[in-house]
């Protein structure tokens, strides 16, 4: 150990001159060699702090490529407010600031402004939700109540995942991979006609089964499937954009889904700083859990948003947005659960507008307030109140206050059992939020962010005796209250170390006299977790990120475990790059979740091509 | 574990050539564009007066760029690094850029100068509409850039094709 710590001083020394040599070199180029330079995206951290009054990180694709990510869940890893939970082969359990479940309902996702969940359960089924991860531009993850701009059910963030353009991946890209538990194959094509800017990409995956703790097979096997397009074409002001998915999985337990989506999208530039989006999109997702019910869900949305140009001291944001479900589910009754009625149609429409005000030069109030109408509960209004003040150019403090809503889903007013049954009189999850942020870069490669919250819950959804039957009902409230914290820190041009840590408490009470028949099965916490990753360039072909994390332990006896995983990556030649992923290498097997598998040490090799 | 430490220890004492960053990048195009403009011959007030480069808002770049102008002359003249403050004048320069920090005053900044011969960069997405001359973009991991040719015209600054036919986009005059 001291031995790195003199290297690291020695080379500390070395580095100022070093920096200095690199500049002046840069400015010998010509300007058409400077164009053709690709700039480390590590850079994405070095620049002028961001002004978001919010806790957000973003996962650049960059970071998504070097971590060896298989899947949306593992990219979502490296966001450190994100409690990640793998349970089995393919279901995962995702969430932000606590109320963690394998349907994580109080998290917003969205995948190129569309909204990634199932009505039925208000969460998302993240066996179903993929992307081709190498053409992944950034995801953003916000934990909090997510501003005016986003919706009901954003109560605990939002995950924000945004592709590339199509002019930013043309060309041809092959990828394969193979590993212990895991095969993988995927292309894409992108080329220009017309001034159109497209790209086309399809990619599959057999995953095999894993086992419980005890050796038990899950039996949960699986095959997925998914292509797409996505084309772009830009006139004077006005950008679109038409992108459309179709995806098919099978899970040897029981489970066979599909969907297909189209959506469009204009952005119309208005001059001085104004623009107007639109966006349409349709979906169609089926989903069969083998004789337990049948679901075929369409969904219809329509939004805008107008940003007005800046009017004195104040920059306004107003949009609505409309959207339709058809839901339609076949009951099977010898699964002994149904929902009643299987014929549902529903509605959720939404109204906002937000005004940031300039107070100062360096203090912005943003006032925002949104009206989210949907077919159980009619009108939420929520309001929020932030403040962002840049104290120094590198200094930054940010202060929020929210009101965020948990509209509920099929499953807690129509979903019945022998046992427990939705009720009809279910009503929102209140949230009341309060956060406080600090942001800095004390030193040119040094940037963190450390962020204070305190949500107070009303109307937490409960399955409580007495009464008998059990239905679901809003009886409890509380509290959770915590710090996350993240840091980054570059000091080499070839190394970078990224380090973040949450801590969470949780206080929900039930009311005196009643037994609270669901305890743990709304939310699985742990105390604490943090993050670690260490990446580092070694000469100009070769790659190597070290991630180490560390969960606490879960409350239903998950015990708190700590994971490294690696990843070799060696670009053979200029557009070939062989990588070497090793998961779990310090285990010989944990479990992330209860009940789940046993996440043993696993490689996995990928070859990618680039054309 | 050891083993891996040991490994580690030895990379850490040699630096790698690895991908330079944006800022870096930023800078020297910068620098770079300087031999491709022209400025009035009033802009200057003797023939070897120094041109100057006002930074505000961008502390990385201007860091860049004291690596870069020291011993290095554009059109014969020595090249001045002025750190530019909040509400401080524009006059005297020849070159301003706006960094990302101070996005917003791009357009306080264009109109108190407006007829002044001064090459105003900026790297924020629609700075042109702004009255910024120049504007960085990156687009797929690259640095590049955009000219309103006719506000560089407004401001007798000339610049030489060369410049304009690597460019991402040019504003024509008269548009």
């Amino acid at each position: 150990m001291r031995r790195t710590l003199c290297a690291l001083a020695a080379a500390a020394c070395a580095g100022a001159a070093h920096a200095a040599t690199l500049a002046a070199n840069l400015a010998d180029l010509s300007l058409e060699q400077l164009s053709n330079i690709v700039v480390s995206t590590v850079s994405g951290r070095e620049e002028p702090l961001s002004s978001a009054p919010a806790s957000i990180y973003v996962i650049t694709g960059n970071d998504i490529r070097r971590s060896g990510a298989l899947s949306l869940p593992e990219a979502l890893r490296l966001a450190p407010n994100l409690q990640v939970a793998r349970v089995d082969a393919n279901q995962w359990a995702i969430s932000a600031r606590g109320f963690n479940n394998v349907l994580a309902n109080r998290l917003l996702i969205l995948i190129d402004g569309r909204t990634v969940y199932t009505p039925l359960f208000a969460g998302t089924f993240w066996e179903a939700q993929d992307v081709l991860l190498e053409d992944v531009e950034r995801i953003e993850v916000i934990s909090g109540p997510g501003a005016t701009l986003w919706g009901a059910n954003a109560v605990n963030g939002v995950i924000n995942v945004i592709t590339k353009s199509a002019a930013a991946t043309q060309g041809a890209l092959v990828s394969l991979g193979a590993g212990d538990d895991q095969r993988d194959i995927a292309a894409r094509y992108g080329g220009e006609a017309g001034g159109i800017h497209y790209r086309v990409y399809a990619k599959a995956r057999d995953r095999d089964g894993l086992r419980l703790p005890g050796g038990a097979s899950i039996a949960d096997a699986s095959r997925f499937a998914q292509g797409g397009f996505r084309a772009d074409w830009q006139r004077s002001g006005d950008a679109f954009t038409l992108q459309a998915d179709l995806h098919d999985g099978d899970i040897d337990a029981g489970r066979d889904f599909a969907a297909a989506n189209v959506l469009g999208r204009w952005t119309r530039a208005l001059g001085e700083g104004a623009s107007l989006r639109t966006q349409a999109y349709f979906e169609r997702t089926t989903r069969d859990h083998h004789r337990t019910f049948r679901e075929t869900l369409d969904t219809y949305d329509l939004d805008l948003q107008h940003n007005l140009r800046r009017m004195g001291r104040h920059r306004l944001v107003w949009g609505f947005g409309l959207r339709y479900y058809r839901d339609r589910v076949q009951n099977f009754p010898e699964a002994g659960l149904a929902f009643l009625p299987a014929h549902r149609d529903l509605e959720r429409h939404h109204l906002f507008v937000q005004d940031e005000i300039a107070l100062t030069p360096t203090l912005d109030l943003t006032l925002g307030a949104k009206l989210e109408s949907n077919s159980y509960t009619g009108t939420e209004f929520l309001p929020n109140v932030r403040l962002a003040w840049r104290a120094t150019p590198t200094q930054f403090f940010w202060g929020a206050l929210s009101r965020a809503v948990r509209a509920p889903s099929r499953i807690d007013r129509e979903f019945f059992t022998p046992a427990v049954a939705g009720g009809p009189a279910f009503r929102s999850e209140v949230s009341d939020v309060l956060e406080i942020g600090y942001r800095a870069q004390p030193a040119p490669r040094l940037s963190l962010s450390v962020t204070g919250f305190l949500h107070e819950h009303e109307r937490l959804a409960s399955v409580l005796v007495p009464p008998v039957p059990a239905t679901f009902t809003n009886q409890r409230d509380g509290r959770t209250s915590g710090v996350e914290a993240w840091a980054s820190w570059r000091p080499r041009d070839w190394a970078r170390f990224d380090a973040g840590i949450v801590r969470l408490h949780q206080a929900l009470r039930i009311p005196p006299g009643t037994v609270d028949l669901a305890a743990g099965l709304f939310e699985r916490d742990p105390r604490q977790w943090w993050k670690l990753r260490a990446a580092f360039d070694l000469g100009e072909r070769t790659d190597l990120d070290v991630m180490v994390r560390h969960y606490g332990a879960l409350p239903n006896n998950v015990p708190d475990y700590t994971a490294l995983d690696l990843r070799l990556g060696w670009r053979a030649m200029r557009n070939v790059e062989l990588s070497l992923l090793v998961q779990n290498l310090l285990d010989r097997g944990h479990v992330e979740w209860s009940p789940g598998a046993e996440l043993e040490r696993t490689a996995y090799i990928k070859l990618r091509i680039d054309l | 574990m050891r083993a891996l430490l040991a490994t580690l220890c030895l990379l850490l004492a040699c630096p790698a050539a690895a991908q330079p960053l944006e800022h870096e990048v930023k800078a020297a195009f910068l620098f770079r564009f300087l031999p491709y403009v022209e400025w009035p011959q009033q802009s200057f007030e003797a023939p070897g007066a120094p041109l100057t480069i006002g930074v505000l808002g961008a502390p990385h770049i201007e860091d860049e760029l004291r690596h870069i102008i020291p011993g290095r002359t554009v059109h014969g003249r020595p090249v001045v690094l002025r750190q530019l403050k909040e509400g401080e004048s524009a006059r005297g320069l020849h070159v301003l850029f706006v960094g990302r920090a101070a996005s917003e005053r791009v357009r306080a900044v264009t109109r108190l100068a407006p007829w002044q011969p001064l090459l105003v960069v900026s790297e924020s997405p629609g700075a042109l509409e702004q009255g910024a001359v120049v504007n960085f973009l990156v687009a797929d991991g690259r640095v590049g850039f955009e000219i309103a040719l006719d506000e560089a015209e407004r401001r007798a600054l000339r610049i030489s094709s060369r410049m304009l036919g690597v460019a991402v986009r040019v504003r024509p005059p008269n548009s």
